[in-house]
């Protein structure tokens, strides 16, 4: 009988998990590819929405690391855990994207918004540098230590 | 070209190893079963496509669970094996291995296999990893080596932790040991390293190799009590309800490894072939060559360098000389661990003593060489000795047993034999510098000798010689007897007697008493202890000497009740008793220690105490202990004295404290006077009392002197003539004409020397006559030992005595007595009696003028007076009974003085109002009723 439950709540939190990871890769794409261009091409900075769902991905993926029953859903689909520490990382160079953009393009300045422009290019390259680094140094590896 | 665009574009788009995940786990995988699979492995990182398989042992399941992510195994399907990261990995272990442990290729070659096995044929979380048997001399790096492949491999990312768990046999070698080993043996399972070593596993106890096989066959151990973990530890768990109970112990999937100092074929054959059946990989250490000892030594002192560099802030230079010399001090018996602590001791320490010394100087650069001896070289051209800097505790310990060997009073062959265990100790190890082979001889030892002879003291010098010059590694006296070996019942004599013996490892054990282990033939308890005691002496040969000590005679027998013990024991040590001379010194020696001074006053007395107690033939003289208790007590006297005179000299010892002053003078006129009539015994005793005298003078004067005189005499004569009180006089003048030494006379008969049983009257005379010793020996009635049939043991008595005359002639006087004719006759029992009693004193019967001085002395030493009518009435009684054979002289005299006390008593005790002069006098009516 606790076996079905433990189960049933893992796989309930899947769902929700899911829903979240769903959430989020829309919101980063939509960030990549709607908002950021969209600012660059309108010139006006537009709601900064991208540290809130970062936010709030981080609080799925904690509670899901911290409770163990959750943390079998890691065990379960084990790309997972890759899967959503990437999306986090990457949730998190769109958010600061569009960010600098958003601060940049706050003052209606052309010169300025090559400045941000810039900036956030070089934000985006050294961020994808130092994620690229870290995990060719420490790769992703798969362990069940609770096992 | 493609391959670097493939790791550029892997390098910028980590994203890939998601994709690597699903291909290696697939998209979503069991919930942690694993996949028994009974068909060959195919190790990870090869494709299906190309299968390479590694055959497995015979009938044997294989689990396989998918192994950790690492870099090594995300790489496409090789198509080389040569190029599969896991082989480069473990290739790179053997290239990083060779520069930070030190062996030959075949060694490196063969660890490099043994850890890489697992990751090739496949291995799971339950079962050990791989099981390796290490072997190699002490030392040898075994551990070091290991712990540097754990570092690598976790480098290399295949092991998570490098932490190597040790566990070392030698400490769980007691069952009292067994839940220890299993409380280590579960936390180095659960630890966080990859490896657990077990080193000395020859030592292990069958329970423990049992352990071991079902982790290595099964994976797992189920315990038979239930325990809990408890601050790491695993606790006997007593109640039922409490959870997280441990029941069983598991491999978890580490790498077991076993290492031993034995040789290869007496490791495998200490652990039994079923052991090694499931050892996969057995590795002989070679002996480093020379070129590897001085690779060795030029590490170390690189390792050196860096200390001094770090810890001193001193810079060295080491030159090749140096090396040189650092490697013909490594020894195989050793190994690494004895080089490096050569190093430290005679390089690192003397250099700190520099340092501390400033005898550099502000300079912190120095070169190290070797020149005769090893030098520091500063750049200014000043050179410095570093033996001047070793620490030379050894030397000072050494020399320190020589002077308190040399301080100990006599005792002259005993010192010579503790000098030369030092001179062959020597040669021994110069015939070892010189390659020949050494020989270790036996030490242990007996001492025989009597009480209070130094036995104690030389044994802890002994000790403290065998440390100093490098026999013994700790030195430590262990002082024990019987008690401390014999248990109360059955199998704790064993136990008892081990614990001793291992107390005393590295040190000496010294048994006092020690014949009393076999005192009687059905002494159980004494002959385990003495079994387990030449047990253990075997088994500990190089690090324990046994010293036994006893009388001389009570050794020799307990040497017979094993037959090992005489062999084990061929130096036997003796220990004569103190001569006067010596005990004096020891007197001075021992007054001066404790911060008293003797008087010269007190010489003679003392030299005439120890002569008196240092009786030969009796075991209790007291030798040294004597001298010890006389001065304590002197001290205590002299403490008295001050306290009542406090102006005395605190420091001085006087004969009044020694109690020499109270001896009153020996008159020999005051004696004989004493005594009534018998004026020819009187005249016998006077010329022996002027004859000694006479032989004092001569010896003072330096002339020569007939010591053969023998002093036994016989005396005959009727019962009651004063021969018994005649003997104490003599003993008198003999003792204080210094014949001899104690002023103890000795009385018994017949019934004081014969036994009941056969065999036995030869044990109680002679224990007679041994507490006789040093004075006299009166026999009563001697006649009477002759008297018996042929069955009688009055023969075996006599012929004792006349032993134990010849035995102790210095030592004792044997005065017979008894009737003229029968002793005439008791002196034909025995041919060599007659010749060894030439003094025959004859005592007549009292006459009865004689007999009633006799009476007369005796009412007035009681306080009566015999009226003159009482003395006619008795004159006339004893001339009466004078006339009978069995007149018994003064006893029949005693006998009538008695009655008439009596008589009188009776007479008087009717009435009442008695005068003084009524209760004093004795009448004739008394008289008469005798």
């Amino acid at each position: 009988m606790g076996k079905i439950l433990k189960n049933f709540i893992t796989f309930s939190w899947l769902l929700f998990l899911g829903l979240v990871l769903v959430l989020a890769g829309f919101s980063t794409l939509m960030l990549v590819f709607h908002d950021i261009p969209g600012m660059i091409r309108t010139g006006f900075a537009g709601t900064t929405a991208g540290f809130s769902i970062f936010g709030t991905l981080s609080f799925v993926v904690m509670i899901t690391g911290f409770v163990p029953l959750f943390r079998r859903c890691y065990y379960i689909f084990p790309w997972l855990y890759p899967f959503t520490t990437m999306l986090m990382i990457n949730l998190f160079i769109a958010a600061l994207a569009e960010f600098i953009l958003g601060q940049g393009f706050s003052v209606t300045d052309s010169q300025r918004y090559e400045i941000t422009i810039c900036l956030m290019i070089i934000m985006v390259i050294i961020c994808r540098f130092i994620m690229s680094l870290y995990f060719k140094i420490r790769p992703i590896v798969y362990q069940r230590d609770d096992r | 070209m493609n391959e670097r665009l493939e790791k550029l574009l892997k390098f910028w788009f980590p994203e890939y190893q998601i994709i690597e995940c699903l291909r290696q786990h697939g998209f979503i995988v069991d919930d942690g079963k694993p996949m028994i699979n009974n068909s060959s492995v195919t190790a990870p990182g090869y494709s299906n496509g190309n299968v390479a398989t590694v055959p497995t042992r015979v009938n044997r399941p294989v689990q396989y669970i998918p192994p950790a992510y690492s870099p090594n195994n995300v790489s496409s399907a090789p198509k080389n094996k040569v190029n599969t990261p896991s082989n480069d990995a473990f290739v790179d272990l053997k290239i990083i291995l060779r520069t930070q442990w030190t062996g030959s290729e075949k060694d490196i070659m063969a660890f490099g296999k043994a850890f890489e096995r697992p990751y090739l044929r496949g291995y799971d979380n339950i079962k050990p990893r791989n099981t390796i048997l290490v072997i190699g001399h002490e030392s040898r790096g075994k551990v070091y080596g290991i712990q540097c492949i754990s570092n690598i491999l976790k480098k290399k990312k295949i092991f998570k932790q490098a932490e190597v768990s040790v566990l070392n046999f030698s400490d769980y070698e007691t069952d009292a040991a067994s839940d220890l080993f299993m409380s280590d043996l579960y936390k180095a399972l659960n630890s966080k390293g990859e490896s657990v070593v077990f080193e000395n596993i020859d030592k292990a106890s069958p329970s423990h190799l049992e352990i071991l096989y079902q982790l290595m066959t099964q994976g797992r151990y189920k315990l038979s009590k239930r325990y809990m973990l408890l601050n790491g530890s695993l606790m006997e768990a007593t109640g039922v309800l409490d959870k997280d109970i441990v029941s069983q112990i598991s491999a978890n999937g580490k790498f077991l490894i076993f290492t031993s100092t034995l040789e290869e074929k007496k490791a495998i054959s200490a652990l039994g072939n079923k052991f090694i059946e499931e050892i996969y990989d057995v590795i002989v250490l070679e002996p480093f060559s020379p070129i590897q000892v001085r690779n060795l030594a030029n590490n170390l002192l690189e390792k050196f360098g860096t200390k001094c560099r770090e810890k001193l802030r001193f810079t060295i230079k080491v030159q090749e000389p140096l090396i040189e010399e650092i490697s013909t001090h490594y020894r195989e018996k050793g190994g690494v661990k004895a080089l490096a602590e050569y190093i430290d001791e005679h390089l690192y320490e003397p250099l700190t003593e520099m340092i501390l010394q400033n005898i550099f100087g502000n300079t912190n650069i120095g070169e190290i060489n070797y020149n005769d001896g090893y030098v520091v070289t500063l750049d200014s051209g000043a050179s410095f000795m570093m033996a001047d800097f070793v620490k030379k505790y050894n030397a000072v310990e050494l020399e320190e047993a020589r002077k308190e060997l040399e301080q100990v009073v006599g005792l002259a062959k005993v010192k010579e034999y503790v000098l030369n265990l030092e001179n062959n100790f020597k040669v021994q190890q110069m015939r070892e510098n010189k390659g020949l082979k050494k020989s270790d001889i036996s030490m242990h030892m007996i001492f025989a000798g009597n009480p209070g002879t130094g036995k104690t003291t030389i044994a802890r010098i002994v000790a403290k010689y065998l440390k100093a010059i490098g026999v013994l590694s700790s030195g430590h006296l262990c002082e024990v007897t019987r008690t401390d070996l014999v248990g109360q019942y059955v199998g704790h004599t064993a136990v008892k007697t081990s614990e001793v013996i291992k107390s005393a490892l590295g040190g000496v054990l010294f048994i006092d008493e020690a014949y009393s282990l076999c005192r009687e033939q059905g002494d159980i308890f004494g002959l385990e202890a003495i079994d387990t005691l030449v047990k253990a002496m075997e088994d500990n040969r190089d690090n324990l000497v046994v010293i036994l000590a006893g009388y001389e005679d009570e050794m020799s027998d307990l040497l017979k009740t094993n037959p090992g013990l005489k062999s084990r024991f061929p130096n036997i040590v003796h220990f004569d008793d103190y001569t006067v001379d010596e005990m004096y010194e020891i007197a001075n020696i021992t007054a001066k220690n404790k911060g008293y001074n003797l008087s010269a006053m007190c010489e003679a007395g003392l030299r005439h105490q120890f002569e008196a107690r240092q009786i030969k033939g009796k075991n209790d003289g007291g030798n040294g202990r004597l001298v010890r208790n006389l001065i304590e007590n002197a001290i205590l006297n002299q403490s008295q004295r001050i306290v009542k005179n406090p102006e005395d000299d605190m420091e001085l010892l006087i004969p009044e404290d020694f109690g020499l002053t109270n001896m009153p003078e020996f008159d020999l006129e005051q004696e004989l006077n004493k005594v009534i009539g018998l004026d020819s015994v009187k005249k016998y005793i006077r010329s022996l009392n002027a004859r000694l005298r006479l032989q004092g003078e001569r010896k003072k004067l330096g002339l020569k002197v007939d010591t053969t005189q023998t002093m036994h005499m016989i005396f005959t004569g009727n019962p009651g003539t004063g021969k018994t009180m005649m003997a104490r006089t003599v003993a008198d003048v003999l003792y204080n004409m210094n014949v001899i030494k104690i002023n103890n006379l000795v009385e018994t008969d017949r019934s004081g020397l014969v036994a009941g049983y056969v065999g036995q009257t030869a044990i109680k005379t002679r224990e007679v006559i041994e507490s006789a010793l040093g004075g006299v020996l009166f026999i009563d009635e001697a006649y009477a030992l002759a008297q018996g049939g042929q069955n009688d043991f009055g023969q075996e008595a006599i012929d004792t005595l006349v032993k134990m005359m010849d035995d102790n002639r210095d030592n004792l006087v044997v005065i017979l007595a008894g009737y003229s004719d029968d002793m005439r006759h008791f002196l034909t029992k025995n041919v060599g009696l007659h010749s060894r009693f030439p003094n025959i004193i004859e005592f007549p019967d009292y006459s009865v003028d004689e007999l009633m001085q006799i009476a007369d002395g005796m009412y007035s030493a009681q306080g009566y007076v015999l009226n003159d009518e009482g003395k006619s009435v008795l004159r006339e009684h004893l001339a009466v009974a004078k006339q009978d054979k069995h007149f018994g002289n003064g006893r029949y005299v005693r006998n009538v003085f008695e009655r008439s006390l009596n008589n009188q008593a009776l007479r008087l005790s009717n009435e009442t109002n008695l005068s003084k002069d009524a209760l004093i006098t004795i009448t004739e009516e008394d008289i008469w009723e005798v």
